[in-house]
């Protein structure tokens, strides 16, 4: 499964990777921002996406936004903080399907990712 | 003057197949004509050819323009016979032993000529499958003729005598293939590979650094700087200087090994040696010396048995039980013996120790960061949020591997355990100077003990010291200075005594 990893800080990216890889994702890309997930979908054609909130350039709500307005189907899981959790409808409204609060353990990103694709799968 | 028949003469050179028409001075120019020539040739019974009318106008021609003068010409040649070639072998470049060591000498050189005389090597290797020589038929030959017409016989020319074993395979089409892997033998008109590589004399710069893949003799010695390598066994009847010998397998060093601190010895499987002195030995199995083992550092996973030898100063790491007449010397020499220890392991157990407290050491403060902000949890700010992932990401990650070094640390203790045998029958004498570490122990013997003795570890860990001729057996730290390799103290050793 192709995976699209949206954070601008390469720790939490790698912190990802590493969870995803350990669940047997290898096919991973990153993208530091909204733009430059932007310019990489087309081409990468991800399955899932976990998209962080707060990012420069472009921010991921917009990302968000801006995504599904050719893509209504691919799964994205928004990474928040505790403070950003008010949004989260505002979120799911713009097309997120799941969310995970920071701080988040692996065993959470990993519950959360099975979740989600189970549900997509069932749809 | 003289008549044409008085003046001429024909010569013939040695092997019949040139005649040259002379004509003296003097002679009557009325008398000279062709037909007089050609008459005087065939009394002669020379073979005239086309152009052999031709030579003799000219020849005429001469004359009668300067008759006081000698005048000859070549009027027939005949045909030297053209023997047959013999059968050869015509050898593929790579593989001419007569210029191994030519291009030995040329491929070890470096960009500016300057050729490393240690790594050029005298011996043709070769692997299965490679096109070594050409076998070339033998040719016919071509009869020759003389200028009267007599046939010289050519010869033919002959098989070339060859015999080719099993290891090389001579093709319908004249090719010869190696058919195994090793050094190419050339002798006595026979092709053959050989597994076995003998080396007649020392290996020096006549032959170079020696890595073959098989078993290696070598009947005289190894010499300074040298190298020899043999994937399998390895015999050396002279003696090993400051070089470096390596066995895949077994290894019998028959003329001992003097290496000056210098020379390295590395056998995978068992050493058989007449004595070591100054080198560094690591053997896989076990190891059987027949002399002095002197300022060696030696390491042997199996057994050492020098039932009729010493150690003398160095260091020695043995798994297994180690038989000696002598340990340690007369003068006070410092020897230390580890019994019952694997140092490669040892080494490994350390390097994972120094990773597991560096670890911890990285646990520790990530947790002491992370309770800080768990004790904030409710007022966490995006960033501290982030940091918050990172520490418990880094705390699960760092558990995992300390987890793994714990499990790998536990093996390595099983396969030491499960493989070494701690302990040491000496029949003559332990010397004054002597260290030995046995388990978690170490003894300093400051006085000699006489032997026959054993000391092994005994039921409570400690070691253990058995006269082998009364069969008594008393705790080590009854006749030498014995303390914990971690620094604790001993216990005290009195009154251990007991029956063997």
């Amino acid at each position: 499964m192709k995976i699209l990893l949206v954070d601008d800080s390469k720790t939490m990216r790698n912190i990802q990777k590493s969870i995803l890889t350990q669940l047997g994702y290898t096919q991973l890309e990153e993208a530091c921002d909204g733009q430059d997930a932007l310019s990489k979908v087309g081409a990468f054609g991800p399955e899932l996406l976990l998209v962080d909130w707060n990012m420069p350039n472009m921010d991921g709500l917009t990302f968000v936004k801006e995504f599904r307005k050719t893509d209504k189907t691919t799964p994205i899981i928004m990474v928040t903080t505790e403070s950003e959790r008010s949004r989260v409808v505002e979120a799911i409204k713009a097309g997120v399907n799941n969310y995970v609060v920071k701080p988040f353990t692996p065993d959470v990103l990993s519950q959360r990712i099975t979740e989600t694709l189970g549900k997509v799968a069932a749809a | 003057m003289a008549e044409l028949f008085d003046a001429i003469s024909i010569e013939i050179s040695p092997d019949e197949t040139v005649a040259t028409l002379r004509v003296a001075p003097g002679v009557e120019v009325s008398d000279c004509d062709r037909e007089a020539v050609l008459a005087y040739l065939a009394e002669q019974q020379i073979q005239l050819q086309p152009e052999s009318r031709d030579a003799i106008d000219s020849l005429l021609a001469a004359v009668r323009a300067d008759p006081d003068q000698s005048h000859a010409v070549v009027v027939a040649r005949g045909r030297p016979p053209e023997h047959g070639r013999m059968g050869r072998l015509l050898w593929e470049e790579a593989f001419d032993p007569d210029t191994a060591a030519d291009r030995a000498r040329g491929s070890a050189g470096d960009a500016a000529g300057d050729a490393c005389h240690y790594t050029r090597s005298a011996f043709t290797m070769v692997r299965a499958g490679d096109h070594v020589a050409t076998l070339v038929k033998p040719t016919e030959g071509v009869d020759g003729y003389t200028v009267r017409g007599k046939t010289l016989a050519a010869r033919n020319g002959k098989p070339a005598q060859i015999k080719f074993d099993r290891s090389v395979l001579l093709r319908p089409d004249g090719a010869v293939v190696a058919q195994e892997s090793g050094a190419l033998s050339w002798r006595s008109g026979e092709l053959k590979v050989v597994s076995h590589l003998e080396i007649d004399d020392f290996v020096d710069f006549s032959t170079g650094n020696i890595d073959f893949d098989g078993d290696v003799t070598v009947h005289k010695g190894v010499r300074d700087c040298f190298v020899v390598s043999a994937a399998k066994d390895l015999r050396i009847r002279g003696m090993v200087e400051a070089a470096d010998v390596v066995a895949g397998r077994d290894a019998r060093l028959e003329g001992g090994v003097a290496a000056r601190d210098k020379g390295r010895v590395y056998v995978e499987r068992d050493l058989h040696a007449r004595y070591l002195d100054s080198a560094a030995v690591v053997v896989g199995r076990h190891a059987l010396i027949d002399k002095e083992i002197v300022s060696t550092d030696l390491s042997i996973a199996g057994t050492l048995a020098a039932p009729s030898g010493a150690i003398i100063g160095g260091e020695t790491t043995v798994g297994g039980a180690v038989e000696l007449a002598e340990l340690g010397s007369a003068g006070g020499s410092e020897t230390l013996i580890t019994l019952g220890a694997m140092r490669d392991f040892d080494e490994l157990k350390g390097k994972l120790g120094t990773l597991a407290a560096a670890a911890s050491e990285m646990h520790r403060k990530a947790k002491e960061q992370f309770d800080m902000l768990t004790a904030n949890a409710a007022k966490l700010t995006a960033s501290q949020a982030e940091q918050m992932t990172e520490l418990q990401f880094s705390l699960a990650t760092l558990d995992a591997l300390r987890d793994k070094m714990s499990r790998a640390d536990e093996k390595i203790a099983a396969v030491v355990a499960a493989h070494t045998d701690a302990e040491l029958t000496v029949h003559r004498v332990i010397h004054a100077g002597v260290r030995l570490r046995l388990g978690e122990y170490e003894a300093r013997f400051k006085d000699p003990i006489k032997g026959p003795v054993r000391i092994t570890l005994g039921a409570s860990g400690r070691p253990l010291l058995t006269d082998l001729v009364s069969e008594s057996a008393r705790d080590l730290a009854e006749v030498a200075p014995v303390h914990r390799l971690d620094g604790q103290p001993a216990p005290r050793g009195k009154g251990a005594s007991r029956a063997a």
